[in-house]
């Protein structure tokens, strides 16, 4: 069994006074790679930002690594990179490739202090994990989708963090780059051992690649091994899944055999 | 027109216009790209509230019209975080709220002050050694803090959730953020008045965005845009007797308007 790296004991949390998620519990193990699904509203995000440190909760304990996130040191929070859907990001702001990946290293580097070679070394060494070095001097804005989610993936490697959280990284990714998108996360755990936390609605895309999956719709209602959940019904249903989709998760999968021949 | 130059107002004028012009710039590509223009326009109005205090009270108008105008900026922002109330309606409400307080305290004073129509519309011709100097100390903190601060508000103003789980604290930045523009603005009310100021830290950014995407090339031609404007249009304030703030502003709206035709040329 691997550290635990993640904990959740009987968390409440939400927004305005309103819950969004109540009573969750859970563990994730060092070099999981877990997919987080659920329907629209059901506490996926609100999960995120709690690992990530972005909301206290209500009730309960989280502890990352250890420790509560939102009193992480500087240190602490370069071990973690969090990616959020590139469309809520403003990619017509004048900075180009390079520049955005920098930004990962603005809190470590202090204010007051100008960027040395060898953050720009680090910014390109990130670029090339994602494949996206070649376009160092290019605007932000002139990427497609896929390229920009690269890039923001690139800025969240740039600390050699041990955990990446990714929220929805597939929204605005045509589906032809979704598939080399879930890969090059793959690669990314193995090569830099990596934990990764990733909230997407592609669970037929993500289904191969993550070994673990929690669904959460206000509470954790599943939270294991993909094969067995994703292949019963009610479950997907629970978890906003169509269960008309079950025999292609299942097939594009490999998970035994299919249900409907 | 060369023997102008030789007076003193107008050499204050000018270099007055030009660093307060150089300070609405550089703050202003912060307000524009992170789309604050509408604070700014509240901050703005905010210091009438102040002057016509400072003018009621016989005091330092310009100290009274920078808490004013801070005081307002950090009640937006603080409620921003806590109310309810979306932030435009906030800052609208403030925006009343402290205009009407500064028509109230006008009508207080029993003293009929003329200046009330140069700090609304701006008087680059009655600045005098001592606003020259108020603007140069005003202008070298807020560069200073805007050097110093460099890094954290590029990374603030793109993405400013990123900037927060980074580990950059983005309350720090936005307050010192909201506090440089207070001060900028009141900095240039003598220049271009409280009505229009807003206008000069949106109009020589937007145009300097037709012609880069880069950040600091943005930060160069916004400034160098606003001295052009501030300069050419104190000539033709002085030439044909115009309002010396409407002037400025209409003239970088020309410059606006014509950089927007070129864009649109050489983009076909």
């Amino acid at each position: 069994m691997n550290e635990k790296i993640i904990i959740f004991r009987n968390v409440n949390a939400g927004y305005n006074g309103k819950d969004v998620i109540e009573d969750v519990n859970f563990e994730i193990e060092k070099n999981d790679f877990l997919g987080i699904i659920g329907p629209n509203g059901g506490g996926k995000t609100t999960l995120l930002r709690l690992i990530a440190g972005v909301m206290k909760p209500t009730k309960g304990e989280v502890l990352v690594f250890g420790k509560a996130p939102w009193n992480f040191s500087k240190e602490d929070r370069h071990r973690i990179g969090y990616v959020r859907q590139e469309t809520f990001i403003d990619t017509s702001f004048p900075v180009s490739v390079l520049e955005t990946v920098l930004m990962g290293l603005y809190a470590s580097i202090g204010p007051g202090k100008k960027i040395a070679k060898e953050h720009k070394q680090k910014a390109i060494e990130a670029l090339e994990k994602t494949g996206m070095s070649g376009y160092a001097s290019t605007h932000i804005g002139a990427l497609s989708g896929g390229q920009k989610q690269r890039v923001f993936i690139a800025r969240s490697l740039v600390n050699n963090p041990e955990l990446l959280i990714l929220d929805e990284p597939t929204t605005g990714v045509d589906a032809k780059n979704q598939e080399a998108f879930y890969k090059l996360l793959n690669d990314l755990k193995i090569g830099l051992n990596l934990t990764i936390i990733m909230v997407s609605h592609d669970i037929n895309m993500i289904a191969k690649e993550i070994n673990k999956v929690s669904c959460v719709n206000r509470k954790i209602h599943v939270h294991g091994e993909p094969e067995g959940i994703l292949s019963d019904e009610k479950t997907c249903e629970i978890c906003g899944i169509d269960p008309k989709y079950v025999f292609d998760i299942k097939r594009h999968a490999g998970y035994g055999e299919h249900k409907h021949e | 027109m060369v023997e102008i130059l030789h007076y003193g107002f107008v050499q204050r004028a000018l270099l007055a216009g030009v660093v307060s012009g150089t300070l609405l710039a550089v703050i202003g590509v912060y307000v524009v790209l992170k789309k604050m223009s509408f604070i700014g326009d509240g901050i703005a109005h905010s210091a009438f509230g102040g002057v016509a205090l400072g003018l009621l009270l016989g005091a330092n108008t310009t100290l009274a019209a920078i808490v004013f105008a801070w005081a307002v900026a950090m009640m937006i922002g603080v409620s921003k975080k806590a109310s309810k109330t979306s932030e435009d309606a906030l800052i609208g409400i403030f925006f009343a709220f402290t205009m009407a307080l500064g028509v109230i305290f006008i009508g207080f004073n029993k003293n009929y002050n003329a200046d009330v129509f140069g700090y609304l519309f701006g008087d680059i011709l009655a600045v005098s050694e001592s606003d020259v100097i108020t603007i140069i100390s005003i202008s070298v903190v807020v560069l200073a803090a805007i050097y110093i601060f460099f890094k954290e508000l590029l990374f603030f103003s793109f993405d400013e959730e990123g900037a927060r789980i980074s580990g950059i604290n983005t309350d720090f930045i936005y307050f010192m953020l909201l506090t440089l523009i207070s001060v900028t603005i009141v900095a240039s009310i003598k220049i271009v008045g409280i009505i229009l100021a807003v206008a000069f830290l949106i109009i020589p950014v937007s145009s300097a965005l037709l012609m880069t995407n880069d950040f600091k090339k943005l930060l160069v031609l916004s400034v160098i845009i606003s001295i052009i404007s501030t300069i050419a249009g104190f000539i033709f304030s002085y030439v044909f007797n115009l309002a010396s703030g409407a002037t400025i502003v209409v003239t970088a709206t020309l410059i606006f308007g014509a950089l927007t035709v070129v864009n649109r040329i050489f983009r076909k």
